[in-house]
């Protein structure tokens, strides 16, 4: 049974690691959530992404701390002329763990692996497709069934030949993601001939730089270094996540050295942890934007003069100190900072009410009613939208526009304004990829029959820009995107469709001791680099 | 001449009452302390220096006068936000014991009405409410109010509502069970051979004779309420911020307990006097008002 | 007797099946879809919303739903949850023992510290001793324990660093394998040195905390039973006799006075799984209370139901064995109505 043999691996780690503890490097991070499972391709949360990653690999990755890709599983890849098919050359020698859960590999990592990987996510008659749920979110939502046509063998093992429907960019960046991880297809068919397929989520195999160990529910989740790793021997030798859902527990935990690194610290705790002399603050914009969207197919949010109006009559300056307190920076893009071909030259709105009021009334408009919806919950992106959005009422209540706030359960908030059902609205949104174009032009962009995407709240069309978008997707020289996005973003300043507010902060707390941990903007925490001091 | 035997009227009933109840020195502070909460919630917008919601940006998480770094312009010290500490207890005040009164009435009146129907009417009525009661009384308190609110929302009503359906058992169990032995007393007996009818009979004959465990269950249950409404507050579930609710006061300031400890402590230890003061008269109302009960 | 027992037992049978359908319908009126309120900006299309209600089985009709549900439990199967999809009955045992370790714990403090001070009480009435009892005890329960908890942990933890701030063990030091959950059992089974006394140390103040109230209660129950006691008759006859006041108290008396003790501790076990939700928030302890409040949170409706199924099912158990075991205790009862 299940627990016998977890049993019997957890007795045979503990009795290795105690002997070897006193050696041993530890490294605990304290983590604010338990994970769902340890199948990266069955998650969307970051808490049980993080979980699942030190064990696995993917074709290629995000460079540490950065949004940009590297060769990963394959060494190298190859793009073909129409940009249609990309041929991935996996690495030789590359080894899955070994005696996890009782398995042993006899073979190293190869194409059919791969193939495994993704054709559990795109067939539905795949053995696996409905083991734990089956539900494979974030390769939906990437759009990836509607952009691989087919994955198959290469030339020979080692070789993955990828065929799109159309050409597309982003795809390397998509491959990147934690969706795209690769599995063993072995310890698949072992679990599957042992008739405990539903393992093969809970205790993971993979080729990563740990080892998984042992998982505790709610308490603590152990690995290993993994020995036979292809790259890179991570520096420490067992990676503990303590899971602590409290901030300020964790903060206590990390002032008393029981954990070395943690995430997500209360906004309250920030000035005591700067001065903390044992704790270094790592910080970074978050790959994410809080806006105001403005319906443009509702009068008078048609016209862009009244939706510049409204840009200069907030006070966005109060806004960041009351509600973000410090952790956030004003925006004056739909992209952060951190993104690739953002425009630092646009010239933001100013706060200037007396002029609000008169472009308003130039357009026409003296008196408006109109709504202000707020979300219930915490995003990333907004720490409190209903005081926003209280903030937001009062300045425009100085320049004529009375806004009754509403709010609606996130679900059928959300729902509700996809369909359009709102005037002004408060969204935001947090990067999935690194791509320009995963912002621009899923959040405001448009079909080419002049529909707005699904998630283009403002339901705004602007014929350039989705010319834009269709364009730069197609092309892969990044120089050349980059003049697109930028003229995008240019077209976005002019037309307002949104309000842009604010990039939360990511602040990660880290001890002194530690060295060679990076603040990641896709919001991922990794250790294989990661060292401590004795 | 004859010589007059002097007659005392019998003390009144509220007289004795009174006299057996300042016996209790503890129940005699809680009387003090509570009759002092009460005025506190009643004059707190004369008493207090700021208004509870107003936000002094440049003040914030000051420490109280006696800590260093504290002025006497805000002698309680101030919440993140900036908000004066001493004005958000004194109003808080209000909020507390307006939840504690309302679940004591509510689960007073409909405990009562449903006590008597399971002891009087007994069949059908007397087994539905007791399973009903049970059923409540087999979900942990705190587990049932958290999912009744998710159900109707987290607002001070219907924190009111939660706790209320979470402590009606008792009340319910409580009356049914005096009302039951006072049913089978030869005075019940009497009456009903008298001709009073079931309603007066229950209203106006039987209860009376119960009221003195009920009134000790009242006292205490206004206490159980304000320690209950601040668990919800505290995960999040009660009145809604800003509110100057103590439990939510608590609960903003969690985050708070190593760096602005008295952020956290202060409401607290407001809530912590005020339940303690209602459960000392409590217990002088329980020795005063019943000799059998006395001796605890 | 026996009699007694299945008269008792039929009595319990309606609360299980109102349980059943209480759990069943509240949780659906939660606002919020279960696969809806989890998604992130992006929504979720809506033919894979319905493929995903038809797998989880949303898209029936309530009736059908609820006569489902019904019957896996009576097979004892309480439901996969939709956030782990592990089946709840595991994940419930999974997260119990530590529950269950700390109601025990507090349990024993309560009775081990509450009886003997409680009968010292109402032994010296009216005393020195007495006064501050009653005022520990009522103090005790006029706190709100998640209060009492933090500041333990301000004064202990973080200011004089005597115990640790949260969870069962020390991470780094200590590895073993969970074989029974009691981390103290565990920890000695391991053989690890200074395992036992590091899960020691992680549990006293979670104890102290939820333990608090029923010391309290307890201390105070026991008084006031003991002092009814010791006016009885036989109390007095005792002493008449001559036999040392310890043998009246200790012996005779206290048996007696504890009958009601008794039957308050095997009732306490509603609140105490009530007061370990607070505890459990507050110290991380990986327990059943807190699982059952994320589970609302995450609308995990098999977690909640089956959990509260659970618990709730527990609670009536536990009541009843204790009907059971005061109608042993007094034969009255057993007899009359």
């Amino acid at each position: 049974m299940k627990s016998t043999k977890l049993f019997g691996a957890a007795l045979m780690m503990s009795s290795m690691l105690a002997i070897g503890a006193a050696n041993a490097k530890s490294l605990v991070y304290c983590s604010e959530g338990s994970p769902e499972n340890f199948t990266p391709a069955m998650n969307t949360t970051g808490t049980s992404l993080d979980a699942a990653r030190p064990v696995f690999n993917k074709l290629v990755q995000f460079t540490p701390g950065t949004t940009s890709v590297e060769p990963g599983l394959a060494e190298k890849y190859e793009v073909s002329a129409e940009g249609t098919v990309l041929t991935f050359h996996l690495r030789k020698g590359v080894k899955f763990h070994s005696g996890v859960n009782g398995f042993t590999p006899t073979r190293d990592l190869n194409a059919d692996d791969v193939i495994w990987s993704f054709e559990r996510q795109s067939k539905p008659d795949h053995p696996y497709a409905k083991v734990s749920g089956g539900a494979y979110d974030y390769f939906n939502d990437m759009g990836m069934p509607d952009l691989i046509a087919s994955i198959a063998k290469g030339a020979d093992d080692l070789t993955v030949v990828m065929t799109l429907k159309k050409p597309n960019a982003p795809i390397i960046a998509n491959l990147a993601m934690d969706f795209a991880t690769i599995q063993s297809a072995e310890y698949a068919d072992y679990l599957m001939k042992k008739g405990t397929p539903e393992q093969f989520d809970q205790i993971p195999v993979g080729t990563g730089p740990f080892m998984f160990v042992d998982y505790q529910k709610d308490a603590v989740i152990r690995f290993k270094a993994n020995p036979d790793y292809w790259g890179e021997r991570p520096k420490v030798d067992d990676l503990i996540y303590a899971i602590t859902p409290d901030a300020t527990a964790r903060y206590a935990k990390l002032k008393a050295n029981e954990c070395q690194v943690m995430i997500a610290p209360n906004p309250a705790d920030l000035a005591d942890i700067g001065k903390n002399p044992d704790v270094q603050l790592l910080q970074q914009a978050g790959l994410n934007i809080g806006y105001l969207a403005m319906n443009a197919q509702k009068a008078p949010f048609d016209k862009a003069e009244v939706r510049q109006a409204i840009a200069m009559a907030i006070d966005r300056d109060a806004i960041l100190k009351e509600v973000y307190q410090g952790a956030g920076q004003k925006a004056k893009n739909p992209i952060p900072p951190t993104m690739w071909s953002y425009d630092d030259a646009t010239v933001d709105y100013p706060y200037d009410p007396a002029k609000a009021k008169q472009m308003l009334a130039a357009a026409g408009v003296t008196s408006l009613d109109t709504d202000l919806w707020w979300m219930p919950v915490q995003r990333p992106y907004n720490p409190n939208a209903k005081r926003m959005a209280e903030m937001m009422q009062s300045d425009l209540a100085k320049v004529g526009i009375n806004a009754k706030l509403v709010s609606y359960e996130w679900g059928e908030y959300r729902k509700r304004m996809q369909a359009g059902e709102h005037q002004m609205g408060l969204l935001g949104w947090t990067g999935d990829n690194g791509d320009p174009d995963n912002f621009l032009n899923i959040l405001l962009g448009c079909d080419k029959d002049g529909k707005p995407n699904a998630q283009n709240v403002s339901k705004w069309c602007d014929a350039t820009f989705t010319a834009d978008m269709a364009k730069a997707v197609e092309i892969t020289d990044q120089a050349e995107r980059t003049k697109i996005y930028q003229e995008a973003q240019k077209i976005h300043h002019d037309q307002v469709p949104w309000l842009n507010i604010a990039h939360s902060t990511v602040f990660e707390p880290v001890r002194k001791e530690v060295s060679g941990y990076k603040v990641s903007p896709l919001g991922a925490h990794e250790f294989q680099n990661v060292d401590i001091a004795e | 001449m004859a010589a007059e035997t002097l007659v005392m009227a019998p003390p009144s009933p509220l007289l004795a009452f009174w006299r057996s109840f300042r016996e209790n020195r503890g129940a005699v502070v809680g009387l003090v302390i509570v009759c002092f909460v009460i005025f506190i919630a009643i004059f707190a917008n004369v008493l207090a220096p700021y208004n509870p919601l107003e936000q002094f940006r440049d003040f914030t998480k000051l420490p109280p006068v006696w800590v260093a770094g504290g002025t006497w312009k805000f002698p309680l010290g101030t919440d993140p936000l900036g908000r004066d500490m001493l004005s958000r207890i004194l109003y808080g005040s209000r909020i507390s014991l307006f939840i504690g009164l309302a679940v004591m009435l509510v689960t007073a009146v409909v405990g009562i009405f449903l006590g008597l129907i399971a002891a009087f009417r007994g069949g059908i009525f007397d087994i539905a409410i007791i399973r009903v009661m049970d059923l409540i009384m087999a979900i942990p308190s705190l587990v049932l109010a958290i999912l009744i609110i998710a159900v109707i929302g987290p607002n001070l009503t219907n924190t009111i509502a939660a706790i209320a359906i979470v402590y009606m058992p008792r009340f319910v169990r409580l009356v049914r069970a005096s009302a039951l032995s006072e049913l089978s007393k030869d005075y019940v007996t009497a009456a009903k051979v008298a001709g009073v009818g079931p309603w007066r009979l229950m209203f106006t004959t039987v209860l009376p004779n119960c009221m003195a465990p009920l009134i000790v269950q009242a006292a205490l249950s206004i206490s159980d309420a304000i320690l209950e409404a601040a668990g919800l507050g505290f995960l999040g579930l009660g009145a809604q911020p800003p509110t100057p609710e103590w439990g939510s006061m608590l609960a903003d300031s969690k985050d708070l307990i190593t760096s602005h400890p008295w952020v956290m402590a202060l409401p607290g230890i407001a809530i912590l006097i005020t339940v303690l003061a209602i459960n000392l008269m409590g217990d002088g109302l329980r020795d005063a008002l019943d000799p059998r009960l006395r001796k605890s | 007797m026996f009699r007694f027992l299945l008269k008792r037992l039929a009595l319990t049978l309606p609360t299980f099946i109102a349980l059943m359908f209480v759990t069943f319908t509240m949780i659906r009126l939660v606002p919020g879809d279960p696969i809806e309120v989890r998604r992130g900006e992006r929504g979720i299309a809506p033919e894979r919303l319905a493929q995903l209600r038809h797998d989880m089985g949303l898209d029936q009709p309530i009736w059908k739903q609820f006569f489902d549900y019904v019957w896996a439990l009576l097979h004892g199967d309480f439901g996969t949850s939709i956030v782990s999809k592990t089946p709840i009955a595991h994940e419930f045992l999974t997260l119990f023992p530590a529950t269950l370790e700390l109601a025990l714990c507090a349990m024993v403090f309560a009775i081990v510290l509450g009886v003997p001070a409680g009968v010292v009480a109402a032994a010296r009435r009216g005393g020195i001793y007495d006064q501050t009892l009653i005022g520990i005890s009522l103090t005790g329960y006029s706190m709100p324990i998640f209060w009492w908890g933090l500041i333990l942990i301000l004064l202990m933890s973080n200011t004089l660093h005597l115990t640790p701030v949260s969870g069962r063990v020390d991470l780094i030091k200590f590895f073993y394998p969970p074989v029974t959950g009691f981390m103290l059992i565990d920890s000695v089974i391991s053989g690890q040195k200074g395992a036992f006394l590091d899960a020691a140390r992680h549990l006293i103040l979670p104890t102290i905390v939820l333990g608090t109230v029923p010391l309290a209660v307890i201390a105070r129950m026991t008084r006031s039973s003991m002092l009814e006691v010791l006016e009885e008759d036989y109390v007095r006859t005792a002493r008449a006799k001559g036999l040392s006041a310890f043998r009246v108290v200790g012996l005779h008396a206290l048996r007696n006075a504890l009958i009601p003790v008794v039957t308050v501790i095997g009732l306490m076990i509603g609140s105490l799984l009530a007061g370990a939700v607070l505890t459990e928030t507050i110290f991380s302890w990986p327990g059943v209370g807190k699982w059952l409040v994320d589970s609302i949170g995450r609308r995990d409706y098999p977690a909640l139901q089956g959990g509260i199924m659970l618990i709730a099912s527990l609670v009536i158990v536990v009541n009843f064995l204790v009907d059971m075991l005061y109608g042993l205790i007094n034969p009255r009862i057993r007899h009359g109505r």
